[in-house]
């Protein structure tokens, strides 16, 4: 048995709620701001089947080109983790593995109160 | 190309042919000398380094009757290119999703007090 090779890892931050910032993956209207396309891109399809199993398909036409990436749903853990296969047949006919891990970020602010980044103030942890 | 990828990234996907490659940076070895920190068979080692060897990882010259390793660095240097493309393709993408985020905020605070989406 072959383990996964982890190849890439980038790690983001994000200020927002950790299930806005999953769900901006999922959401059609949403994912189709930013997933896969660019402010050129002409036209642009977001098709996602959002369930273990499920398939997506985003298509963006730049410069008069379809270009057409898709995958299944592998992994649907909101707000913590997604998993998705990935590929874009027409460059080739191999797909990767996508592996989005939401961690929420805990800061321990001067006066020793608990506070999650993305939550207003007042809702910290007294 | 991506063929030889698959095979490369398949080379490195084991931590025991890792280490081999690690330790073949400082010089040359033989097939005993790559197997002994890993308590392993020579049979077990050299297939380890056939794997390599098949990626282009690996260079085997036969030294009378010893095995010499030596790595060839060049595949990895390619492997290493191409994941450099897909992390700029990912970079570029979540600098998408926080523009996202933020036109979503700045939206929001535009927005009157009290009145709801």
């Amino acid at each position: 048995m072959t383990e996964i090779l982890e190849t890439l890892r980038i790690t983001r931050r994000f200020d927002a709620a950790p299930e806005r910032v999953f769900d901006a993956w999922l959401d059609p209207a949403r994912a189709g701001r930013w997933l896969f396309t660019s402010p050129t891109s002409e036209r642009h399809s977001t098709d996602l089947d959002v369930r273990v199993g499920g398939k997506w398909t985003i298509v963006d036409r730049r410069d008069g080109v379809d270009y057409t990436a898709r995958g299944d749903y592998l992994e649907v853990d909101r707000p913590r983790r997604l998993v998705f296969s990935f590929g874009m047949p027409q460059f080739s006919p191999l797909s990767c593995r996508v592996i989005v891990e939401i961690v929420e970020i805990v800061e321990i602010v001067a006066d020793g109160r608990i506070c999650s980044t993305h939550w207003p103030r007042h809702f910290c942890d007294k | 190309m991506v063929e030889q990828l698959d095979t490369v990234f398949h080379a490195l996907a084991d931590p025991t042919r890792r280490a081999m490659l690690r330790s073949l940076t400082a010089g040359e070895r033989n097939i005993g000398q790559l197997a002994q920190p890993f308590a392993m068979s020579f049979a077990a080692a050299s297939k380890h380094v056939k794997v390599l060897e098949g990626a282009g990882l690996v260079r085997r010259h036969v030294r009378g009757r010893e095995h010499v390793c030596r790595i060839h660095a060049k595949p990895l240097a390619e492997a290493d290119a191409w994941l450099r493309v897909f992390e700029t393709f990912w970079n570029d993408r979540l600098d998408g999703l926080d523009s996202l985020l933020r036109e979503e905020d700045e939206a929001a605070a535009r927005k009157p007090k009290g009145e709801t989406s």
